[in-house]
């Protein structure tokens, strides 16, 4: 498992800073543009483009695939309706994640969705690479991250979902799932305090191996 | 800082920290050996989940655009007017077989939800005021089922009248149409009440929603008028023009050359998903393989066409035992098979002896 150092965080941070807001390539925009003047198929490519990041965001939240399908086809339908809207200038993808992550928090917490049955059995897809012990510890971890996730709240779930992977800020998470900043602070402390114990075997692991890596 | 950082250690982690918190928690890790352990493993479970693969079933990207595309073809910016006026003269025009306006009388043929044309860029030639604002779409979820079926006021009568028309002659309930995927419209109905009461002025950050009327005439027409409009087949169309064609006509052009491959696509696709449970129904459907035959001359598409209608005819037949089905389907399958290329004579031979012996 690759454990990023405290300085590999701190230069990721850097580097986000750096960056700014990532801005939209100008085919995008184009596309965008064609697709707010009703070209269907411009509106085609953007759900091509974006269907997998955006599927991702919902399964990560909803952790069914037949309620992920739901929300991403209506993310999409929202969005196309709002591009009169959207600010060309401005990444899609963040939004439309922001979309679709709201829409399957609301999803969660609907009593409907109480009812319905467990989540499908998380897929183990064996780790490539490294050694066979290694692999078999990756597979076995990632397999206890899975159902840890699955032990989250669904807040808790799109927290860190929109943060981990949309790495949206806390101010543009609090606005997608509607709460306060603070609530974001609180919740993705506690997910991934939750996630760090029940991965603390691997993880202790995971840092010798890279210790040791590095020693050599 | 006085105690361990705790919770803090999250936002430090994501720079979400004040500069002096941030400042502090830094010096702690340093002179902390258990907050500084506690932070990698923390740093290490995101890392760790990034890694996490995202499984979905075998094809469904693949799918699911046309599903999304299903459901968004709809003449948001389009009046409705000019929509239904686009669909019904070009079924007018396609006896003159004129290749653009072919493409819009696909509406005619395909089933409802696969119907309405593609939005053609602004400019469109009817009166701005029956436009819906853009927040239309956003009344709720549920409205988008019922956005396909442009409906009202004028629209809403000729429906009424070729539902009737349609009634006269189908006895039979008509299937609802197929062509819009199940999972879409199944699954739509199971979480709609769900997902359809989202804040969606903060989401989108746009004003509060707002339900045009249209929109909410829609949601209230009755489907089975919809379901019955693309079922009327096409010689009934031609048979009555409607008077709105000259708006079809000066209404924009299509967006993109790729829009129009997109749509005949989409109407094969349409017209394979569609299924014939009375003779009436199986004429309809073959004089739609027809007009796609004629629409799409090019091989292997309007093959394929070909021996559907065939294939359709033999069906009607079956189902009513009308002599000239009959006589027609067998005719055409003859002169199919004594054609130079008969690239499917096989299926045709097929059909010809699913036929009784005759002259």
């Amino acid at each position: 498992m690759d454990v990023p150092s405290r300085a590999d965080a701190g230069r990721a941070l850097e580097a986000r800073a750096a960056a700014g807001p990532a801005a939209p390539d100008a085919a995008e925009a184009d596309l965008l543009a064609r697709a707010r003047d009703g070209n269907l198929f411009a509106f085609d490519e953007i759900v091509k483009r974006y269907q997998r990041r955006v599927y991702a965001t919902a399964v990560r939240i909803v952790r069914r695939h037949d309620v992920a399908d739901d929300v991403v086809q209506e993310a999409f339908l929202r969005a196309h309706q709002a591009l009169g809207r959207f600010d060309l200038s401005r990444p899609f993808g963040p939004w439309i994640c922001r979309i679709a992550a709201n829409l399957a928090v609301n999803h969660v917490r609907s009593p409907q969705a109480r009812e319905e049955a467990l989540p499908e059995a998380h897929a183990e897809t064996p780790v490539k690479g490294a050694s066979p012990l290694t692999r078999v510890l990756d597979t076995e971890a990632r397999a206890v991250l899975a159902r840890a996730l699955e032990d989250l709240s669904a807040e808790q779930r799109a927290v860190f979902a929109l943060r981990v992977f949309e790495d949206l800020s806390y101010k543009e998470i609090a606005e997608a799932l509607e709460i306060s900043i603070g609530t974001v602070m609180s919740r993705l402390s506690r997910a991934r305090e939750r996630l760090r114990v029940a991965l603390t075997p691997y993880l202790g692991a995971a840092m010798a191996r890279r210790a040791e890596g590095s020693e050599r | 800082m006085s105690g361990h950082p705790g919770e803090l250690l999250s936002a430090f982690l994501d720079g979400e920290l004040s500069a002096a918190d941030q400042a502090a928690v830094e010096g702690h890790l340093r002179e902390c050996a258990a907050c500084a352990r506690e932070f990698e493993e923390l740093a290490a479970v995101d890392a760790f989940a990034r890694g996490l693969p995202v499984p979905a079933p075998a094809g469904y990207f693949e799918e699911l655009p046309g599903r999304v595309r299903a459901r968004v073809r709809r003449p948001a910016r389009v009046p409705r007017l000019a929509v239904w006026a686009a669909a019904a003269a070009a079924a007018v025009m396609a006896v003159t077989v004129t290749p653009l306006l072919m493409q819009r009388e696909r509406s005619v043929t395909a089933p409802a939800a696969q119907s309405a044309p593609y939005a053609p860029a602004a400019g469109s030639a009817a009166p701005s005021s029956t436009v819906p604002p853009p927040e239309a779409g956003f009344a709720d979820a549920g409205a988008t089922r019922d956005r396909v079926r442009p409906a009202p006021s004028a629209k809403r009568e000729a429906q009424g009248r070729l539902l009737e028309r349609d009634r006269a002659d189908k006895p039979a309930a008509l299937p609802a149409p197929s062509a819009l995927p199940r999972p879409a419209e199944e699954a739509l109905g199971k979480t709609k009440e769900n997902v359809g009461g989202l804040a969606q002025d903060r989401m989108t950050g746009g004003a509060a929603p707002t339900k045009a009327p249209a929109e909410s005439e829609l949601a209230a027409a009755p489907s089975a008028s919809a379901r019955a409009v693309p079922t009327a087949d096409a010689q009934k169309e031609r048979a009555a023009p409607p008077p709105e064609r000259k708006l079809a006509a000066s209404g924009g052009a299509f967006a993109h050359p790729d829009d129009r491959a997109l749509m005949i696509e989409k109407r094969y696709q349409a017209l394979l998903s569609r299924s014939a449970t009375s003779a009436a129904q199986a004429r309809a459907l073959r004089d739609a393989w027809d007009l796609f035959a004629r629409d799409v001359p090019a091989p292997p598409r309007a093959d394929e066409a070909r021996v559907r209608a065939m294939e359709a005819g033999a069906l009607a037949w079956r189902l009513g035992h009308d002599p000239d089905d009959l006589a027609a389907t067998r005719a055409r399958a003859r002169a199919y098979l004594d054609a130079e290329t008969a690239p499917q004579a096989a299926r045709v031979r097929a059909v010809l002896e699913s036929l009784p012996p005759g002259p």
